[in-house]
This record gives C-alpha cells, structure tokens and sequence, in this order.
C-alpha cells in the first residue's frame, strides 16, 4: 500500500511537473511570438495562453504551499511510512 | 558537439522533467545530458564530465536517492559543481548535501526563472575556474 510518505513526494512531483512544463510551454511559445509571419489574432490567443500558463504555475506554487502545511500537520500526529498515530 | 560549450547534466527519476530541462537548455547554448536513474547518473558524470550536474534529491524509482548520486559524483571529482533540488520538507537532506560539498539548493516545485539564477550562478564559477 502507497504510504502517505511517499503520497506526499508524488504530489509535490506533480505540481514541480506543472511549473517546469508551464515554464518550458511559455518558453516555446515566446519563440513562437517573435515569428513576424503570425497573424494579429493568433499573436492575442497565444499571449492569451501564455496569460494561462503563468496562472497555472501560480496555482502550482500555492498547491505545493498548502500540501506542505498539511505534511507538517499530518506529521506531527502520524506516522507517515505505516500509517497510524504517533 | 563544440569544446567550448558548457556542459549540463539534469538527474531526475521524473523523465518529463529530464526532456522538458535539457531541451531549453539545449537551446539556450548548453551542451546537455539526462539521467532518470542515479547509477546511470554517475556513470553519464564519469564519462561527460560535465561543468554543471542539478540532481534531485528524492528519486524512488532510482537505484540511489540525490544524496548518494552526489556523494558518488564527489567522490570521483571532489571539485564538481552540484545543485541539489530539494523540497521544503528535506531540511535534514539538505543539510547533508551541504556537508557534502552541494553549491546550491533550489526548491521544487521549480519555476524556470529560479533554474536560471542558480544555473547561471553555477555557470559564473565555472567560468572563474577556467
């Protein structure tokens, strides 16, 4: 059974895999963006996406904040490898 | 692959993570390498010996965790430049890297824009060392 150790390590996994994906995506399209070729509107959708991958890595970081406080307070009363209270 | 290019090596169990890194810093001018598994790590690192290594500290699905591929690196080139990725929750690790001679820690999860300060961090000190 998956204890809540190892629970923890994959959701912070998780959310470091959101900001370096949204982080390497922004990088692509910013590349995308100094093509001149690019028509008006789909200069505004990507900036619109870029717009997205920044709220989305925000998002990550305050997912991780609120997995840490819930680590620490589940920590304090639990014994993460088997399970039960300390 | 030029002489002069600065040699990157990411060890992460996560191969996204692995592909997502060394594809923008290859593009950014660095000569990169990845390894998803620590012994291949130290195996790449023996072979490559690149400037820079960023290791992550939690590997489970590696052979070695990021403390003993550190420690196995250092042992083969006691002056390598490491950067451990850790989590806020690692404080004990951490510690040990530093003993164990780590330049820098970057916290997961971890924005690209952190990535480059300590990486051109490192990259100035490999430069001053010639």
């Amino acid at each position: 059974m998956t204890t809540i150790r190892e629970l923890f390590h994959s959701l912070g996994n998780k959310h470091n895999l959101i900001t370096v994906g949204c982080g390497v995506s922004k990088e692509m399209l910013g590349r995308c963006l100094k093509n001149e070729v690019l028509s008006e509107k789909l200069k505004e959708e990507l900036f619109y996406i870029l717009k997205n991958l920044d709220r989305h890595i925000e998002d990550a970081l305050e997912a991780e904040k609120i997995a840490i406080e819930l680590h620490d307070k589940i920590y304090k009363i639990m014994d993460p490898d088997i399970g039960k209270p300390l | 692959m030029p002489e002069n290019k600065v040699k990157l090596l990411i060890v992460d169990d996560e191969g996204g993570i692995v592909e997502w890194i060394t594809r923008i810093y290859s593009e950014k001018g660095f000569a990169t390498f990845g390894a998803t598994d620590g012994i291949s790590a130290v195996e790449l690192f023996q072979k490559e010996r690149p400037h820079i290594t960023v290791i992550d500290i939690h590997m489970p699905r590696s052979s070695i965790d990021g403390v003993e591929t550190l420690k196995r690196i250092k042992e083969i080139d006691s002056g390598a430049i490491c950067l451990m990725v850790t989590r806020m929750t690692d404080k004990d690790k951490v510690e040990e890297c530093r003993r164990l001679g780590a330049l820098h820690y970057i916290t997961k999860p971890l924005t690209l824009d952190e990535l480059d300060k300590v990486i051109n961090s490192a990259v100035s000190v490999v430069k001053k060392k010639g």
